[in-house]
């Protein structure tokens, strides 16, 4: 039992993008997240013929937007999850924290490795999310 | 005085999450870059002091792409501010 309920004591204060403005949309998500299958196919590609520092360069160069965009991805994930869906959409999406929890994990995943399956993994998982996110409206 | 808050929305994402609490004091001069507990209406609004000028201050979300702030809503007069941001109570 509960004796004390701090929370009726507590004020709000936003910090939402608006009061709110109610503008959500999954294009950043999943440009996010077909950004990083480019820099693993451009990690792939890398010639490794030329001159030695170059492909350095440009490996930790694609490394770095590969992680830049996997946590950009996740933010995105998060952001839908936590501000736009509501206790009433779980009654017609019932998985719904299970899938945007293991999307965001999964950009943990792509983060970690250059690995192409996880990759496409994490994008079917936000293409799945988007859908939701339609059908939700 | 001491202001507690529970946080709305992710503007001030990385750093202050949907649902944490925020400890504030008032009755501090806030220098730029602190983090501000603002009127703006009838509303409260959590965001960084990016800029303090002849009109007051200028206040910027962290997370730029998702805020709503000083460059929607204009400068806030000092009145406005109701304390500045001293620790998170993470909950």
């Amino acid at each position: 039992m509960k004796l004390f309920d701090l929370d009726r004591f507590i004020k709000p204060v936003s910090a939402h993008c608006d009061i709110p403005c109610g503008i959500y949309e999954t294009d950043t998500m999943k440009h996010a997240a077909d950004t990083c299958l480019k820099m693993i196919e451009k990690i792939e590609a890398l010639d490794e013929t030329g001159e030695k520092s170059d492909g350095h360069n440009n490996y930790i160069r694609m490394v770095m937007i590969k992680e830049k965009h996997a946590q950009l991805c996740k933010e995105q994930i998060y952001i839908l999850w936590s501000d736009y869906f509501k206790p009433e959409h779980l009654e017609k999406f019932p998985d719904l924290h299970d899938k945007f929890w293991q999307a965001a994990k999964q950009c943990s995943k792509v983060k970690q490795a250059v690995n192409r399956e996880q990759c496409e993994k994490l994008i079917a998982q936000v293409t799945e999310l988007s859908e939701i996110f339609a059908q939700s409206k | 005085m001491i202001l507690i808050r529970r946080v709305i929305g992710n503007s001030m994402f990385p750093l202050f999450r949907q649902g944490m609490l925020v400890c504030a004091i008032r009755f501090i001069r806030p220098r730029v870059g602190d983090i501000v507990i603002a009127t703006y209406g009838k509303m409260e609004i959590l965001k960084r002091i990016k800029a303090i000028g002849a009109d007051g201050y200028f206040l910027l979300g962290d997370n730029a792409a998702q805020s709503s702030d000083s460059r929607t809503y204009g400068w806030f007069n000092p009145q406005s501010i109701k304390g500045v941001v001293i620790r998170k109570l993470i909950r």
